[in-house]
């Protein structure tokens, strides 16, 4: 008791100071609403974070229960796309029953917060951990790509959009085949621009490009865009295409969220040969 | 003892009356800058005694701080940037003591610290509440430059009544 007074006299100016801030603090967190909406959001990323690194570990567990999770849409897609399966030596009939051999989950999911007019443009989506969106996993629409999942809440994702100078999608001339890297380069959010892809694949203006596999972000042959001027770098032996994209990345609203189930399993494949 | 007088506390209701009637409706707009605001209130509770007791201070500086925060409408901010400007006091005014100390008894006076002392006395307080104001007013350091920006521009300006106040109408010191 004694030791408590000591305590108290020696720190009793610190901790009203302490208290009364705390106080203020709330004040300020429960009455003001930039301020609390700025705390809700910074606690949403600090909760979201630890979430997220659990969910990694729980996320072996859970692959199941995702793969239930993911909405009656999502199997009505699948059953669509010819590409989300596993081709040969099937019937159709096999084909609509064959959920387990599907390799791309579509998840539907509606954009609340997006911009085109910044370097690095990021797209908020309406769905988050809670429905199984992971960092990595590709987002595109019906007309053609988006971006990438960055960064997850409960309840939200955000995504790299493709008009971010961090995002770098590799794609394939749909004609001859060859492929290349798909980059923002800041002028113009209707355009995007294709390098390194070989000079001597034969392009012309109004080729398609598509995404490929390589990414194991987006499947395969999602449209991009088409090619609206090509030249050849100098002193190099690639092309610099200027790509018009195939939609406007300012008008989006609906799209879908890719889980491609087996990445995890070519990644680390893919490690496994680096080593 | 240092005890808190008459005088303190009606300044104190004074510089309040002020800040709220008269100072809150002076806002300079400046580009990118949307509010810049001018505070005199800090000045009284730099003015309390300097031997009032912490603990009494750290209260009169919350509830001063809470009904500025009535009229701003902005609950807790300006309360927590004067409790906090109230705990720096003390570490400020060490920091500026002067060779042998505080006369017992005085409070920051003009005539016996001298136009420097006050001087930096005045702006270092101002200071710590400002950018603790437009800090909390913020509340994240995303914004960083704007809070320097507004706490520079309103350091700026405040201190124009301030010192005004100091040298013109404050007669403390002199005669003490």
């Amino acid at each position: 008791m004694q030791n408590l007074l000591i305590f108290i006299s020696r720190y009793g100016v610190f901790l009203t100071f302490l208290f009364l801030q705390t106080i203020c603090l709330t004040l300020i967190v429960k009455y003001n609403n930039s301020q609390r909406a700025i705390f809700i959001n910074s606690s949403n990323l600090a909760t979201g974070w630890m979430v997220n690194k659990t969910d990694q570990i729980y996320g072996f567990f859970n692959i199941r229960t995702v793969a239930d999770s993911l909405s009656y849409d999502n199997a009505r897609l699948r059953t669509a796309l010819e590409k989300s399966y596993v081709k040969p030596l099937t019937t159709s009939e096999e084909i609509t029953s064959a959920t387990e051999d599907s390799e791309y989950n579509y998840m539907p999911a509606r954009v609340i917060n997006n911009s085109v007019q910044l370097w690095d443009n990021k797209i908020t989506l309406n769905k988050g951990q809670r429905d199984g969106v992971e960092r990595g996993m590709g987002v595109i629409n019906e007309r053609g790509i988006v971006g990438i999942i960055v960064n997850t809440s409960d309840r939200f994702s955000q995504a790299y959009s493709v008009l971010n100078t961090q995002v770098r999608v590799s794609v394939s001339h749909e004609k001859s085949g060859q492929f290349g890297t798909l980059v923002y380069q800041r002028v113009d959010p209707r355009y995007m621009t294709l390098v390194d892809l070989p000079k001597y694949a034969e392009v012309s203006i109004g080729d398609t490009i598509v995404t490929n596999r390589f990414s194991s972000v987006f499947p395969d042959g999602v449209v991009v865009g088409t090619i609206a001027d090509y030249a050849v770098e100098d002193g190099t032996n690639f092309y610099n295409i200027k790509v018009r994209l195939s939609h406007d990345m300012g008008r989006l609203d609906y799209v879908y969220i890719i889980d491609y189930i087996n990445k995890k399993e070519q990644l680390e494949l893919e490690g496994e040969n680096d080593e | 003892m240092n005890e808190l007088k008459l005088r303190d506390i009606v300044r104190l209701l004074l510089f309040i009356l002020i800040q709220v009637l008269i100072l809150k409706r002076i806002v300079i707009s400046a580009p990118f800058l949307n509010l810049i605001h001018v505070f005199l209130f800090p000045l009284a509770l730099l003015l309390m005694p300097f031997g009032l007791s912490r603990m009494t201070g750290l209260f009169i500086a919350f509830f001063a701080g809470l009904i500025l925060d009535f009229f701003y409408d902005s609950p807790g901010v300006i309360a927590a940037s004067s409790v906090l400007l109230m705990y720096m006091r003390a570490f400020i005014l060490k920091w500026l003591e002067p060779r042998g100390g505080y006369i017992v008894q005085s409070k920051p006076a003009l005539g016996i610290l001298g136009r420097r002392w006050v001087i930096s006395y005045t702006s270092i307080g101002m200071g710590v509440f400002l950018v603790a104001y437009f800090s909390l007013e913020a509340f994240s350091p995303v914004y960083i430059i704007s809070i320097l920006a507004k706490s520079i521009m309103s350091f700026l300006t405040s201190m124009v009544f301030v010192l005004f106040y100091m040298f013109v109408l404050y007669s403390g010191g002199r005669n003490a």
